[in-house]
């Protein structure tokens, strides 16, 4: 495997990288609609490419194909790979789920604030994760777990089980409980929330006034460049339009007052 | 190696490349790890007199070879465009092509009047064309491009490109806006296009509707400064539309463009576009052309091929 291009420069400068690494998915799990896929970078042509943080995505996109990439935070990173975690459908996903082991990706990244920039690290928080927004909230579960008091998960469909083995996770069809249910049941006074997922949930989180001092979300907009150029990805704040790609994606509720 | 520089008489271009306007921003972004010197120009985002918001998200998704938009011109207004952006890319070891708008003829001409005062401003680039903003596509009627081209001429001396769509009527449309004093043309906004989520059955888009750009329009990009080099042999021509790889920007050379634009290419991979001016010289030098110009309009003339 090679780099795909040899301009973008590693962010010694603090910018950011614009460097294509190629990926190769060496494992794919389905369930429920979504996909898992394990994700092997290849070795770097010059600098190392910066491990994820929590929070933060890459710009995937197959390789073939003039595809807009679609912006994906990793559910687990460690030395050398990533795990994606998708709902398999949309045009890029939908082919991504389906695509067999050895099959390559462009990635671009990694983009955006890690939570841990944006969170006040002086509280725990119950975690949210509503469909495929649970991946970030795996990951910051897995790297910082000082910072966190539960879990709240949540899908629609059980189906999905297999593909997060020690997770426990609220099925609505199965009793009806969901994120956020789990969420009301564990919550107590001085503990924080960051939820990430559809937008009904991130409403829900954000119109709650009991975690309301520390309650963040981390928006899945739809991006188109993810460095913060094409403004395809901006929302307003009490201080102004922000870009979710550069200054998010997690937001402290009190930023996004429209969202509840 | 191949020449790829460009030179009009309202100007010169180190490279045929062009970023076009709205995918890069204002270029702050890549300036911090790309070289610029492999661009030609920098056309900035959309700049209109006072600052826009513009439209609800989500304003931007994918679709079958490229990506459907309606960003709505989002900019800071022309001011702060002057006081905060200017001094970041005066700097710029490109040229720098400012995008402007309007909702009147007034309005654009008061735009390219603010900026002509400012150095390192090099063109005017009047955006006649943005798919996404109600009622101001004004590109679909011969007499308001004069219109607006005359107001931005009245007011400025820099060279001026008109940005037009693809579509019936262009020649008329391009005629209307060089006779008005236009130095020349940028052929194509984005194709409007419509893409609807199955689960729901409603547009992706918050305002439905938007603009289509990548791969997908590359074709109609081409048919279109075809048509306008055949309409005009002498006009200046940059050519914009579904450009991702030297190839692509060899063909709209053929077609009669004098430089190339690239929007969607930064999104998808801004370092391969950093890298399509070499790309461009390898594919020359490989042919034995000595000079990028050697190809400009060939597909009028039989062929690059033929002396
Ligand atoms: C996110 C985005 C924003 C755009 N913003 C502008 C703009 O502000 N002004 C303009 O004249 N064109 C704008 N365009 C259109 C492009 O400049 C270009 O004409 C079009 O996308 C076709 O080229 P492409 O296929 O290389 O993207 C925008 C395109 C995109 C994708
Ligand atoms: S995705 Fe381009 S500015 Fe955020």
């Amino acid at each position: 495997m090679k780099d795909l291009s040899q301009q973008g420069t590693q962010t010694a400068h603090g910018g950011p990288s614009f460097l294509v690494r190629e990926g190769e998915i060496v494992e794919t799990r389905q369930g429920g609609g979504y996909a898992r896929l394990r994700v092997v970078l290849a070795p770097p042509f010059a600098a190392p490419m910066p491990m994820p943080e929590p929070g933060q995505f890459f710009m995937v996109r197959l390789p073939w194909g003039p595809a807009l990439p679609r912006a994906l935070s990793p559910i687990a990173a460690g030395d050398g790979w990533i795990e994606l975690f998708i709902k398999a459908d949309g045009l890029l996903r939908g082919e991504m789920a389906a695509a067999p082991p050895g099959t390559r990706l462009a990635l671009r990244g990694p983009y955006g604030t890690p939570f841990v920039r944006k969170a006040n690290l002086e509280r725990r928080y119950v975690l949210v994760g509503g469909g495929a927004g649970v991946a970030p909230i795996l990951h910051f579960a897995a790297a910082r777990p000082d910072l966190v008091a539960s879990l709240a998960l949540g899908f629609r469909t059980p189906g999905v089980r297999a593909l997060l083995p020690g997770a426990d996770v609220a099925v609505e069809e199965e009793d009806g409980t969901t994120a956020f249910g789990r969420l009301a049941e564990t919550w107590q006074d001085g503990l924080g929330v960051i939820a990430c997922g559809p937008l009904p949930l991130l409403a829900a989180v954000s119109r709650d006034a009991r975690w309301s001092p520390a309650a963040y979300v981390s928006l899945e907009a739809r991006l188109g460049c993810g460095f913060g150029a094409c403004l395809g990805c901006t929302i307003p704040t009490p201080s102004g339009r922000k870009r979710v790609c550069v200054d998010g994606p997690l937001f402290a509720c009190q930023e996004v007052p429209w969202l509840g | 190696m191949a020449r790829v520089d460009v030179h009009s008489a309202k100007g010169s271009f180190r490279t045929p490349i062009v970023l076009a306007s709205g995918p890069a921003g204002f270029g702050c972004d890549l300036a911090r790890a790309l070289d610029f010197r492999r661009i030609g120009a920098l056309t900035t985002k959309t700049i209109t007199h006072e600052p826009r918001e513009g439209n609800p998200q989500p304003r931007i998704v994918d679709a079958p070879c490229g990506a459907l938009n309606s960003i709505g011109l989002e900019n800071p207004g022309v001011a702060r465009f002057r006081s905060e952006v200017m001094p970041k890319i005066r700097a710029l070891p490109t040229a720098r092509i400012v995008s402007i708008a309007g909702r009147s003829a007034d309005e654009v001409g008061k735009v390219a009047g603010a900026l002509e005062g400012e150095p390192g401003v090099d063109w005017l680039e009047l955006n006649l064309s943005c798919p996404n903003v109600r009622g101001e596509t004004v590109a679909d009627r011969p007499d308001a491009v004069s219109e607006y081209v005359r107001a931005v001429r009245a007011a400025s001396s820099r060279p001026l490109l008109a940005k037009l769509s693809a579509g019936g009527g262009l020649v008329a449309l391009a005629d209307a806006a060089l006779r008005a004093g236009a130095d020349g043309l940028t052929l194509v906004n984005a194709v409007r296009g419509l893409r609807i989520d199955v689960e729901t059955g409603k547009a992706l888009l918050a305002r439905a509707t938007g603009g289509l750009c990548g791969p997908a329009i590359l074709p109609i990009a081409l048919a279109a400064v075809y048509e306008a080099r055949r309409a005009f042999p002498e006009a200046f021509l940059v050519g914009t539309g579904g450009v991702v790889t030297a190839r692509d920007a060899v063909e709209m050379l053929c077609a009669g463009a004098n430089l190339v634009g690239v929007g969607f290419g930064v999104m998808a991979d801004p370092a391969a576009v950093f890298g399509l001016a070499e790309g461009l010289e390898r594919w020359l030098d490989a042919r034995g052309v000595a000079d990028v110009a050697e190809v400009v309009g060939a597909a009028h003339r039989g062929g690059w091929r033929v002396p």
